[in-house]
């Protein structure tokens, strides 16, 4: 609107009043250097004759300086932002890198006698909305803890680290444990009457990621009601992009879940998922199929040790990159939404029939899993045992992983996300590890797949000083049809078998020295690919032996310091192998 | 001698430009915008019909105080793109410098971006083109509108340095009050483009209570010796502005206005130039106890009265959309429209630009440049209403004016506009506790010139309605509607200008058309500036012959302000 006003004193510079502002912003966050030196005596040919690599940095931009700003406006919104600050030390005042990781995040909440709400807006949100629709597997934390993630938080000693892994099992994780990155509007209200909670989300993933105008988008919602400290959920999402650019050709997914705990007398507990998906494209018929995944637990009191019996069925017509399950049916889905764009490379997961940890749930397959945990004084031993057959013969190609030198073996390839390559061009790099794809070579069936899992965790003290000993193990086998037992012989299309040894032990209180040996042993069987050189299947033998310190500079300040000697080769494919050094410094403080 | 001057500055409400003597503090504010759209265009096979977008930002400001005196002010924008990961689609942006501060208690001084103005024929903002009072979703977009282009106050962000002081005397004038800005439009190329510069300032002298009067003068012009040629801009504008009001038995008359004259052109070529003049007054009435109040004007602008501080518009109706830019099989492009023009801040001008910028007669023909038109002349009268009890505000204008010079013609144009807003708090008539608001804006435009001759016939003919209802639900979540409407029909004969603004042509500009937009949603106020909005917009648009569409958008705006 227009005004009419002339009144000379309305001039000049404004604003005329003061603006308030805000005292105090809270900022947190850390500093990570990491540095890595490899020297490699035998590598891959494509790489070259280059065989010492010297690297400042982590693996997809993981800053050396990240800054967390906090700014609450009003007692009931805030706003935060995280700025990193990353430079390769290349000797040029030029190159570095700057920006953000999770983007600028909006909040904001309100409590009433209804229930309290809040929105989420914005940037990058860790988020889970119930474990098939939207979260990340967690598994069974039978991992190696030699390896430091990036995102691993200093503790209050450093062996705190260890001995949390040997109490708990499990690491203190920070706020993405189990979560998936979300961008977009998130709607939540708790303490509902009747003690409901609902939730909604509207935006990306990292899959729908990318910054094309067509609509690609991911929907989900939860209606969730409490019974004390059980719960039952109905829980939906939908993705849904277009494959034309007309915005007329839609391809995405539809998964309804319902979630559900029921623990009984402390004794016996019921929980799952259960629900229904399907995938449409212009080219897919959108026939819903079923998931399905139940956990029986019951308590040492009724069974003298703890079990977790598992089942589940989760259909090929059932698809979800953003749930705890991986798509190994549907190709053209992976294709359609991998953006391409810098810095938008998805977490690929592996096609095709994945030989997986037990725990890492895929699609077109069902099975049943066996856990349990056992104590004898200080040994802890968990033991995990899977078996399961695929529900339709897709793929004639299986992927796995080598576990003994898995992250060594990404760091060959920098930044980028490549598939396909390696001498043989089977090998596709994810974040943080590798995986290999192999042929098979006669009809396609139901593939089985047979895992057992050991995990031990011991303690002691030697010359008055902590030691912690964990051994990890894995045997694997997946063959033609289903098999009660791993089979341990030719007509297996693979057999992998993996050890890894770690100790730790504190020679003082601010050091501690870590110790690694890690083997394994991968068979093609007998109607795979062969190799070209001899006719022989796969025998892959991998080799790692690493040590490394653990010393605590000040408070909140840690070094560490690994060293890795790693041997791999194929027997069969003879351009398969690699042998070197790696060594790598990381100094993190926390702020 | 005796102290007969006092020296101090003047800046309302402030004593110190910092909180509590904190030297570091924090301003700014953060907004995302989540949306999808989709256009429909009959018979289109191109376009694609659908987008979504979105976008995350703060505006992160850290206001140093090095002393009670002196304030840096220095914001960052930090802006990601809705879809960007890990780092991806991410921009840094410095939004504001500046410093500022009081010199020996008494001269203030700003430099960097100013947000200034001085009157409505010198320097100011007009607001030509929303000439209803927004509601709904409309509202919540203007003000992130009026945000990201430095509205407030009618005010233009500018970049350079200002003073103020004033001098106050114990007889005859109360005080004098000096204001002094001098600001860069345009740097120079080192070749064929000066450095051109905007300067001016006021004088303002309240003689008392009853009597203010200022003296204005601004210039744009080119910095001699910073291109090579000497052929130098300059628009300058030379102005009185006044005040002059009494209380007689409970009823304030006042009497306001501007007059004045501007120059412009470059000094090689002396028939180019223009100067003319302007004079514009208004009586007003004011009774203080009663809940009417009355004013009438006259306005009489020069058909060569040139003052591009106060005629360069907020809109820039020559700047393509961002929002589907292109449509119809033969990928036309879609011209602005008074949706577009609340939806998009790319198109809006964030500075002064020197010339005059096109308009668009549908919108606004009367007074496309605000009050600062050239070439009219004629009266106007107005009326305002607001009830004790605040339960019913209402605005009301009507101008009737007259080019003063023919267009092509030795006839005429004629122009009226009728202007209504009004605002109901209508849960005070039952004293409910949750509020539920109406509002309503209308304008009507008529332009006319009579003649037996075709091209001089002008008929065209405008109306704008605006209505809004907001209705608290529950406390602070209201549910919105909003219904805006845009009815063109007519024709007008456009001047078409050069690029030295003069008319070398004229093309006939006829239109029959409507733009509709219907809206409704929740808003939910955390506080007065802290909101978030959901809302879904219906948009139909048939100004472009033959190719109507419909464009429908739904939108989740979440705004913090600290």
């Amino acid at each position: 609107m227009d005004t009419t006003r002339f009144n000379p004193r309305e001039s000049g510079l404004f604003p005329k009043e003061y603006q308030k502002a805000l005292s105090n912003i809270s900022v947190s966050g850390y500093y990570r250097f990491f540095g890595n030196y490899s020297n490699m005596k035998t590598q891959y040919p494509e790489m070259g004759d280059l065989k010492n690599r010297l690297f400042i940095g982590d693996d997809s931009n993981l800053p050396q300086l990240s800054l967390n700003l906090g700014i609450r406006p009003s007692k009931n919104t805030s706003v935060s932002t995280d700025l990193y600050l990353w430079t390769p030390l290349t000797g040029s005042e030029q190159d570095y890198v700057e920006g953000l990781l999770l983007g600028v995040n909006l909040y904001g909440n309100h409590s009433t006698k209804y229930g309290n709400f809040g929105v989420k807006t914005g940037g990058i949100h860790w988020y889970r909305l119930s474990g098939m629709t939207f979260s990340a597997n967690t598994g069974y934390n039978r991992f190696s803890m030699f390896e430091r993630n990036p995102w691993d938080p200093n503790m209050l000693t450093l062996f705190d680290r260890y001995e949390t892994y040997y109490q708990n099992g499990a690491l203190t994780q920070d706020v993405r444990w189990g979560q998936q990155a979300f961008q977009g509007f998130i709607f939540e209200g708790a303490d509902l009457p009747q003690d409901f909670s609902v939730a909604f989300m509207h935006g990306k993933s990292q899959l729908n990621g990318g910054f094309s105008t067509l609509p690609n988008s991911l929907t989900g919602g939860k209606l969730m009601k409490n019974f004390g400290t059980n719960f039952v959920s109905l829980n939906g999402i939908r993705s849904q992009t277009f494959s034309d650019s007309l915005a007329s050709a839609l391809v995405g997914f539809n998964l309804l879940t319902t979630e559900y705990q029921a623990e009984i007398q402390d004794k016996i507990t019921f929980s799952g998922e259960i629900g229904a998906g399907n995938y449409f494209s212009p080219t897919a018929t959108g026939t819903w199929g079923e998931a399905i995944d139940v956990k029986i637990n019951f308590s040492k009191e009724l069974t003298y040790f703890p079990i977790e019996l598992r089942y589940f069925r989760i259909s090929p017509n059932v698809i979800n990159n953003n749930g705890s399950f991986w798509n190994s049916s549907i190709q053209e889905y992976n294709q359609n939404t991998a953006s391409t764009d810098d810095g938008q490379a998805p977490l690929l997961f592996p096609f095709a029939s994945s030989l997986t940890q037990i725990g890492q749930l895929t699609n077109n397959r069902q099975g049943i899993i066996l856990n349990t945990d056992l104590q004898y004084k200080r040994v802890k031993l968990a033991l995990g045992y899977s078996v399961a057959s695929e529900l339709e013969a897709i793929s004639d190609r299986i992927t796995y992983g080598h576990p003994a030198n898995n992250l060594a073996l990404s760091r060959f390839w920098r930044w980028a996300f490549p598939s396909n390559v390696g001498p043989y061009g089977n090998i596709s790099k994810i974040f943080r590890g590798v995986y290999e794809t192999m042929q098979i070579t006669d009809d396609i069936t139901t593939k089985g797949f047979n895992s057992i899992e050991a995990n031990l965790k011991t303690q002691m003290k030697i010359f008055n000083r902590d030691l912690m000993i964990f051994y990890l193990g894995g045997f694997h086998s997946v063959q033609r049809e289903v098999s009660v037992t791993p089979v341990f012989n030719k007509t297996a299309y693979l057999q992998s078998y993996n050890q890894q040894l770690e100790f730790y032990y504190a020679i003082t209180r601010d050091v501690v020295l870590c110790n690694y040996f890690g083997y394994d042993r991968i068979y093609g069987g007998e109607n795979t690919t062969r190799s070209p050189s001899n006719g022989e299947a796969r025998y892959q033998i991998g080799f790692s032996y690493a040590c490394g310190l653990d010393i605590q500079l000040s408070k909140n300040t840690g070094l560490y310091l690994r060293q890795r000697w790693m041997k791999y080769q194929d027997l069969s494919f003879l351009l398969d192998r690699y042998q070197g050094m790696e060594s790598t410094v990381e100094l993190k403080i926390y702020f | 001698m005796k102290q007969i001057i006092i020296l101090f500055f003047v800046l309302m409400g402030l004593t110190s430009f910092s909180q509590k003597g904190k030297k570091v503090q924090f301003v700014g504010g953060a907004r995302s915008l989540l949306s999808s759209s989709e256009l429909q265009s009959p018979g289109d096979t191109v376009t694609a019909p659908r987008s979504s977008g979105g976008y995350a930002l703060l505006d992160l400001g850290v206001k140093i105080n090095p002393n009670a005196n002196t304030e840096v002010l220095g914001m960052l924008r930090i802006r990601n793109e809705f879809g960007g990961f890990w780092g991806a689609g991410v921009t840094f942006d410095v939004r504001q410098l500046h410093v500022r501060g009081v010199a020996k208690n008494f001269l203030m001084y700003q430099i960097g971006n100013i947000d200034y103005k001085l009157t409505p024929y010198t320097f100011f903002n007009h607001n030509a083109d929303i000439l209803t009072s927004s509601a709904g979703s409309f509202r919540m977009k203007e003000r992130v509108m009026n945000y990201e282009s430095f509205y407030s106050d009618n005010t233009w962000r500018q970049q350079g340095a200002s003073y103020n002081f004033a001098l106050a005397f114990p007889k005859v004038i109360q005080r004098m009050e000096f204001n002094g800005f001098i600001t860069r439009l345009n740097p120079s190329n080192f070749s064929n483009v000066f450095d051109r510069l905007y300067g001016g300032g006021n004088v303002i002298i309240s003689q008392s209570s009853h009597i203010d009067i200022g003296l204005n003068y601004v210039s744009i012009f080119d910095l001699a010796g910073t291109a090579l040629d000497s052929n130098l801009y300059r628009n300058s504008v030379s102005t009185v502005n006044y005040d002059f009001h009494i209380q007689v038995n409970d009823v304030l008359v006042g009497l306001d206005g501007e007059t004045g004259s501007s120059r412009v052109g470059k000094s090689l070529e002396p028939d180019s130039k223009l100067s003319d003049y302007f004079v514009h007054t208004r009586a007003y009435f004011d009774p203080v106890k009663k809940p009417f109040k009355f004013h009438v004007g006259y306005i009489n602008n020069g058909a060569d009265f040139r003052s591009f501080g106060a005629q360069s518009k907020r809109v820039n109706f020559d700047q393509p959309n961002n929002m589907y830019k292109r449509f119809t099989n033969e990928q036309i492009l879609r011209p602005v429209s008074i949706y577009d023009m609340y939806n998009d801040p790319m198109l809006t001008n964030t500075g002064i630009t020197v010339g005059l910028m096109n308009y668009n007669p549908a919108i606004n023909n009367v007074l496309p440049y605000g009050l600062a038109t050239f070439n009219r002349s004629g009266f106007y009268a107005g009326a305002s209403y607001e009830g004790k009890q605040k339960i019913t505000s209402a605005d009301f204008k009507s101008y009737g004016l007259r080019e003063i010079r023919g267009q092509g013609t030795t006839k005429k144009k004629s122009f009226f506009m009728n202007n209504l807003t009004v605002d109901s708090k209508l849960a005070k008539l039952w004293g409910g506790k949750r509020s539920l608001n109406l509002n309503l804006g209308l304008s009507h435009q008529f332009t006319s010139r009579q003649s037996e001759i075709d091209f001089e016939q002008v008929n065209l003919q405008s109306v704008q309605v605006n209505g809004g209802l907001e209705f608290e639900l529950v406390e602070n979540l209201f549910v919105l509607s909003n219904v805006f409407i845009l009815q063109s029909q007519g024709k007008d004969q456009m001047p078409m200008r050069n690029a030295q603004d003069e008319v070398v042509d004229f093309e006939t500009f006829e239109v029959n058309g409507q733009d509709l937009t219907t809206s409704f949603g929740l808003r939910f106020d955390f506080t007065e500036d802290n909101f978030l909005g959901i809302f879904y917009e219906m948009n139909q648009n048939n100004f472009v012959p033959d190719h109507p569409y419909r464009f429908n958008q739904a939108s989740i705006l979440y705004v913090l302000k600290f």
